[in-house]
């Protein structure tokens, strides 16, 4: 299994409840140079759904909203699309 | 040029107020999801759609109704014209009365409370914005449809305060949101990469897909102030 499979199974334990957020970022694959933009945005949008459960709580809407978002970070990182934006990290 | 002749028009005319039954004079209410024009048409279809049988006018595009708002503006429904609606026309609600003004914001505003909260505004300024000259009322006029309009978009906006996570020290900051999709947000915490610590970033979304933005802000106190040489 490589990264970008870990990832995808990461988040869909945290869709169907196996893993909680915060869980599943302790265990994210450790960075490598290698990583493609598109991992990072996959890992920055699970930061935002473990750091947002505060809203989650008060909106059921935005709860869909965010599941939404996660299930298609996951279509994206199965069909391995291009065109991952213009990620700026510290590098 | 004024005619009774029938004309298709003059059919279109009856077929209109028989369909909505709100005429008023030789103005006809459309419906609401229409957008409301006043005083002038410039589109050939409304033209003949809106057509009455005795006021219109061929020459220039122009309506020659009475106040659409009836004596609510005063008791002359020509009044906000001067009495003279052949020579005279008030499109920008800048009328003598401030009718017009009104009309725009009965039609402008769907909401009740906040219809009656902007025309206590425009009746509270009114006198006051005469002073500013010709241009004071339609400006003040401008001015509400504007705040209606950020009114409007607010009701989809919603901000998100800060949330620290369970270190006390990361987490975000503030968010904004439209219609429950991310626009804006600016957080605390390390990003993916080799920096290990926490890190203050702007993130522009929406950030569902590959497609995302996060700008780390390099945020040093003792600089900001010191202009750069």
């Amino acid at each position: 299994m490589n990264k970008q499979e870990s990832i995808v199974l990461l988040i869909s334990k945290v869709l169907d409840g196996v893993l909680s957020p915060e869980e599943a970022l302790d265990i994210w694959p450790a960075d490598e140079p290698t990583d493609t933009k598109l991992m990072k945005n996959a890992w920055h949008l699970l930061y935002h759904y473990y750091t947002d459960d505060d809203i989650r709580l008060k909106e059921p809407a935005y709860e869909a909203r965010q599941r939404d978002a996660l299930r298609n970070m996951i279509e994206h990182l199965r069909h391995l699309k291009k065109g991952s934006g213009c990620y700026m990290d510290t590098k | 040029m004024l005619s009774t002749a029938p004309t298709p028009q003059n059919r279109a005319s009856r077929a209109c107020v028989r369909g909505l039954k709100t005429r008023v004079g030789g103005f006809c209410r459309r419906p609401a999801s229409r957008a409301p024009v006043f005083g002038l048409q410039t589109t050939k279809p409304r033209r003949v759609a809106l057509a009455t049988a005795t006021k219109t006018a061929s020459g220039p595009s122009q309506w020659l109704s009475r106040d659409p708002i009836e004596e609510e503006g005063g008791i002359n429904l020509y009044g906000y014209v001067l009495n003279d609606p052949v020579n005279l026309w008030d499109s920008l609600g800048d009328s003598p009365n401030g009718s017009r003004g009104r009309a725009f914001i009965r039609a402008q505003v769907r909401d009740p409370a906040r219809q009656a909260a902007l025309l206590n505004d425009f009746n509270r300024t009114w006198d006051e914005s005469q002073s500013y000259g010709y241009l004071g009322p339609a400006t003040l006029v401008g001015t509400l449809a504007a705040t209606e309009a950020a009114a409007v978009v607010a009701k989809d906006v919603k901000v998100d305060g800060p949330k620290m996570n369970k270190d006390g020290i990361t987490g975000r900051l503030c968010q904004l949101r439209y219609r429950n999709t991310p626009l804006l947000r600016l957080d605390y915490h390390k990003l993916p990469g080799p920096l290990k610590d926490p890190v203050l970033h702007l993130n522009i979304g929406p950030w569902d897909g590959p497609n995302s933005i996060h700008i780390p802000i390099q945020w040093n106190p003792g600089s900001w102030m010191t202009p750069p040489h």
